[in-house]
């Protein structure tokens, strides 16, 4: 499964050209503040359009102003974790998860039995019954990452995923994520500032 | 100063503010005191389930309670349009929407006449030659008066409620692949739920004492559309008793109203 990416993405007075084909891999995108990285993430969700040019998933056009175009973003199957913590703030940590699942089309009490799961997976399972406001930086970042990771989305969308981890808890979670985004097919993109933490997960790096 | 115990003493106050913030707060407070002093508390009961003053509140609530749910179902549209929509000419609406908050009530029940009279009504002649419903002197009108004035109450919270939510959280819900209507009932409605209550709760009181407007548009008839406030008005005179138990009935519901939005108007958040 291919996406591709050829387009320029547009927002405010900003404008930036940006072609990109990334297959079965991790792909990481580096760069100064400012230069679009988080914006290319939001076309690829569909959470932005496109002012010109494609986006393809596996040869089906998502999103093409000019052949008017555009698959909205719950039409497309990605697992997105954003860079501002964005867990529903009503529902405790376990209740985000199994939230995303159900959203995905999976029955209740799978739904539940995964989100343990993948929790305890995470090494997160103490913090399931906690509400949001109740979790560290830390804490919530892993239960972010563990919701865009759910589901088996058909792409996978990081953006500054390890930011809010102190170094001790860093070099496992690290581990553990690169090996869940093995198991993943499809294209993942993972924005970050920290070239630790790209080297360590992506098969593949671009600067912009 | 042994007074001043670390504080900053450019932040300090000057003795005339306290005074006028006391003699502000006096001024407040003086008249609700003479209220309750005026009540006769051995029969409140009784002058509030007798004769006209329980037929006023019997109406006032149903009154006001239907004319609440007007409000939400036509307020909670007007406040997303105006919250989320970006077009030309959104601030003209949002000043027609608020418009009935300043308007002096007796004007608001004028030009409900206008619109929805029975002889001379925009809409109202129509309405009344064809389906024979008349707002004029009758409970509907009450209830239309009551939304009218209620409805930008309620739009006012709801659109800035609207306005506080992040948009991340929608967001990722449309990621995970929620339709705009799941979105909107799962996870939008979910967070504005403190602001739906707090513009619900002022609308609903701000209908139950309406006055200018119902009693210029719906008349004064007793136990069709003579509402509590209007009631007070008229006991005054035949029956003061029963005009202070009623009085007293509204100031606990309004105080009632406040306790429910401490949270938002108190400067109490979470």
């Amino acid at each position: 499964m291919t996406l591709q990416l050829d387009g320029r993405i547009t927002r405010g007075e900003f404008a930036r050209d940006v072609a990109l084909s990334i297959g079965n891999e991790v792909l990481g995108v580096t760069g100064p503040n400012g230069v679009g990285k988080t914006s290319i993430l939001r076309v690829v969700a569909g959470l932005t359009s496109l002012s010109a040019g494609s986006l393809a998933l596996a040869g089906t056009v998502l999103d093409s102003p000019t052949q008017d175009i555009f698959v909205k973003p719950e039409y497309r199957n990605v697992g997105m974790m954003f860079q501002d913590h964005s867990l529903l703030p009503f529902l405790t940590a376990e209740e985000n998860i199994v939230f995303a699942l159900r959203a995905r089309g999976v029955r209740v009490r799978d739904a539940r039995t995964i989100a343990g799961n993948q929790l305890e997976a995470a090494g997160i399972g103490q913090f399931r019954s906690l509400l949001p406001h109740q979790l560290s930086g830390g804490q919530s970042q892993r239960v972010c990452l563990t919701r865009a990771l759910v589901g088996s989305p058909s792409v996978v969308l990081l953006d500054e995923p390890l930011s809010a981890l102190d170094e001790l808890a860093r070099p496992l979670v690290r581990t553990n994520l690169r090996a869940a985004l093995l198991q993943l097919d499809g294209p993942k993109i993972i924005v970050s500032h920290d070239s630790a933490d790209i080297d360590a997960l992506c098969d593949r790096v671009i600067a912009l | 100063m042994s007074k001043a115990k670390g504080r900053d003493v450019a932040s300090s106050t000057p003795g005339f503010v306290l005074v006028g913030a006391a003699l502000g707060l006096i001024f407040l407070l003086l008249p609700l005191v003479g209220l309750v002093r005026r009540v006769a508390w051995r029969g409140l009961l009784g002058n509030l389930i007798e004769g006209p003053a329980s037929e006023a509140l019997r109406l006032s609530l149903v009154t006001s309670v239907i004319a609440t749910c007007f409000v939400v179902l036509l307020g909670l549209p007007l406040a997303w349009v105006l919250a989320r929509i970006a077009f030309k000419g959104r601030s003209l609406v949002r000043a027609l929407v608020m418009l009935p908050m300043v308007l002096p009530p007796v004007v608001g029940g004028v030009a409900l006449l206008g619109a929805y009279g029975k002889s001379n009504g925009l809409l109202g002649s129509s309405l009344y030659s064809l389906f024979g419903l008349q707002f004029t002197f009758s409970p509907l009108g009450v209830i239309v008066a009551e939304t009218f004035v209620a409805l930008p109450f309620f739009v006012m919270a709801v659109e800035s409620g609207l306005r506080s939510i992040e948009p991340k959280f929608e967001e990722s819900a449309a990621v995970m692949g929620l339709s705009s209507t799941k979105r909107f009932s799962r996870v939008t409605l979910r967070l504005l739920a403190p602001a739906l209550l707090a513009g619900t709760a002022v609308a609903w009181a701000r209908a139950l004492g309406e006055f200018g407007a119902t009693i210029t548009f719906a008349g004064n008839i007793e136990g069709r559309t003579q509402t509590t406030p209007l009631a007070v008005y008229l006991l005054l005179e035949s029956d003061p008793e029963a005009a202070y138990a009623l009085s007293l009935v509204l100031l606990v519901v309004c105080v009632g109203v406040l306790v429910t939005m401490r949270d938002r108007w108190m400067g109490r958040r979470s």
